[in-house]
């Protein structure tokens, strides 16, 4: 059977977009998802900006992200939070404001390390277990 | 001698190249915060096919100039210095110049306005895909990741979700580009026909 030149046209179009659609949602896949907490979990976060430093934590939180457990600080003790969204399909959220240092003030910017390890993803997509304690440090380039 | 010349010539080579630097800049920076969704693999790649291997250099380096100044401009990069950023820069206009040169090795048989063409486009489009990312993931340990300690196989890994959205984008955008371009591209002169002669026919 030999296919017109539109039915080529149109096959091909819907594999096109068959596959497309496959490959993201197998990206999808690969993205950390945090387990819903049945019971609450200890966290800590020290936050040292520039001249100032905030320390919380939590005996029973069930923040079980770097962003969602800074957030829940920054509720608790009234401090001030901005990020950026990373749209679908590869969402992620970074910081760029605590406590009203932006990104970019004095040509420092916002990182985070889990017990000593840099974050190699984004706040979001990073999971906490418990036990964790995270430091935020508004640092030079040279210096992260 | 006459000279038949196409009736079908559209663009100059410069007007297509113009055009692609056009479809790399405004793609890259309305994708911007869609992370590996982009149209300048895609134009790199279109340049090379249609316009060789000298055009796709050209195009490549003008889109990520163009676009790494905005972009910078904007503060995007400044977390990371300036060195790792120059060096950074070094594998992602590289790696874009070698899809061109992919692009370049595939134009050599004729890419026509046809789904054909087109499949065999996006075909190729996947591996040169897949090397630029394994390409610019190297660079990224190399300059951001290993210097704060994190293992290039992890870095490897991270990069496998961002690599099949990647592959998604190139596969969307090669053909929707492509079979643009295809139609716009100068279709190609043809050789000077003999004039009909008048003779005795030969004998038997």
């Amino acid at each position: 059977m030999v296919l017109s030149e539109r039915s080529r046209a149109i096959a091909f179009t819907a594999s096109v977009v068959l596959v497309a659609v496959a490959l993201i949602l197998a990206a999808q896949a690969f993205l950390p998802r945090p387990p819903t907490l049945s019971n609450g979990i200890v966290l800590s976060v020290v936050v040292e900006g520039p001249g100032w430093s905030i320390s919380y934590e939590s005996n029973e939180t069930r923040n079980n992200t770097v962003f969602l457990f800074l957030l829940e600080a920054a509720r608790s003790l009234h401090f001030g939070l901005e990020w950026v969204n990373y749209s679908p399909p590869l969402s992620a959220v970074f910081i760029t404001s605590i406590n009203s240092a932006h990104n970019g003030d004095g040509h420092r910017y916002w990182q985070f390390w889990v017990d000593v390890t840099f974050g190699t993803v984004a706040a979001d997509l990073t999971i906490l277990r418990g036990g964790e304690t995270i430091l935020w440090r508004f640092v030079a380039p040279q210096e992260g | 001698m006459a000279i038949q010349r196409s009736r079908f010539r559209k663009l100059t080579r410069l007007d297509l190249a113009f055009l692609l630097v056009l479809v790399g800049v405004v793609g890259r920076l309305l994708l911007l915060n869609v992370a590996n969704v982009e149209t300048v693999l895609a134009a790199s790649m279109l340049a090379g096919v249609f316009l060789g291997w000298r055009y796709a250099l050209l195009v490549t380096i003008s889109i990520m100039a163009i676009t790494d100044v905005v972009i910078y401009a904007m503060g995007w990069g400044d977390p990371f210095g300036l060195l790792p950023i120059l060096g950074l820069t070094a594998f992602t206009w590289s790696g874009m110049a070698f899809v061109g040169l992919i692009g370049a090795v595939a134009g050599r048989r004729r890419i026509l306005f046809t789904t054909r063409s087109m499949a065999v486009l996006t075909v190729i489009s996947i591996p040169a895909t897949i090397l630029y990312d394994v390409w610019t993931a190297f660079g990224d340990w190399l300059f951001i990741a290993g210097p704060r300690g994190v293992p290039l196989e992890t870095v490897y890994f991270l990069q496998i979700p961002f690599t099949l959205v990647h592959i998604a984008s190139s596969i969307i955008f090669v053909p929707l580009f492509g079979s643009i371009f295809a139609w716009l591209t100068p279709a190609p002169e043809y050789l000077p026909l003999p004039e009909t002669t008048k003779g005795e026919p030969s004998k038997p």
